[in-house]
């Protein structure tokens, strides 16, 4: 079971309290403010900013 | 970039006792100080409540199974508690877990109706600013549910701080209200919830120095602090 719809709608960048988006490959979510994108890990999101990645785009 | 409050130590610590089996072991030593919380809590259909610390989410699946309809969300920084959270909860009621730390709630704010929080807040890396990120997290009207075993005005837990590997704030009951209150929480409380749950004759393990003391600790109970996010209106 992936990670449901619903949940993406409310959970938000803990550092910028920002809506998040899955990713292209859905493997993350990430927010558009910060560009920082945090992991799915066994469809479990990993909102802690430490284990987030900055993409550059 | 702003500093990151510490979670690592506390993450790596709780994936320990993830990998130990002692997540599952939490139903049993905390419910007798639980059920009586949630008696006080009033948890109705349509509340919407987060557990912060969730560990493997007993909590919640009791939650989400038996008194809401709505949504029921466990939070814990550690992603080994959550796994088995996750998979011990197939099929039962709406649970949702989230890796996430309570300096930073990945929630929007005015959410959740009610907070509740087991054994968790004293291994807080920063215990103000997690009570801060709870108030923001709640819906006007909202009440946060802190209920902790280790605090100094109980004597007979004191001696838990030296076995620790992480650290861990011994506060007086009323500096976990002052907290509160700084937070912006009115109505704020804290009362004892004893244990009494019967108590073994022998004591062999390492959190007492024997059954006596053991005793003792369960008659002073745990302490509960509680309060209420203001409705808008009035903050």
């Amino acid at each position: 079971m992936a990670v449901s719809p619903e949940l993406l709608e409310i959970l938000v960048c803990p550092l910028c309290k920002v809506s998040v988006k899955l990713t292209a490959d859905g493997q993350g979510l990430k927010c558009s403010q910060c560009r920082r994108v945090y992991p799915i890990k066994d469809d479990i999101p990993v909102m802690l900013v430490d284990e987030a990645k900055i993409e550059a785009e | 970039m702003s500093k990151t409050v510490e979670n690592e130590p506390v993450r790596e610590e709780f994936n320990r006792w993830a990998a130990a089996g002692q997540g599952e072991e939490m139903e049993e030593h905390h419910l007798p100080i639980v059920l009586p919380t949630l008696a006080l809590m009033r948890i109705e259909s349509h509340d919407r409540v987060l557990d912060v610390g969730c560990g493997t989410g007993w909590l919640p699946r009791r939650l989400a199974g038996e008194l809401t309809q709505d949504r029921v969300v466990g939070m814990d920084v550690s992603d080994e508690m959550i796994q088995r959270a996750r998979a011990a909860s197939a099929g039962i009621g709406n649970p949702t877990f989230v890796v996430g730390g309570v300096d930073r709630i990945p929630w929007e704010d005015d959410f959740f109706t009610k907070v509740i929080s087991v054994e968790s807040a004293y291994y807080w890396p920063d215990p103000a600013r997690g009570i801060q990120e709870i108030f923001r997290v709640l819906a006007p009207g909202g009440s946060a549910w802190i209920l902790i075993n280790y605090y100094r005005d109980n004597p007979h837990c004191h001696q838990w701080g030296a076995q620790y590997k992480i650290p861990s704030h011994l506060l007086w009951a009323e500096e976990w209200a002052e907290l509160y209150r700084r937070a912006g929480f009115t109505g704020v409380e804290h009362r004892r919830i004893p244990d009494d749950s019967p108590s073994p004759e022998v004591y062999t393990g390492r959190w007492f120095r024997d059954a006596e003391q053991l005793r003792a600790f369960k008659k002073e109970g745990a302490l509960l602090v509680q309060g209420v996010k203001p409705a808008s209106e009035l903050r």
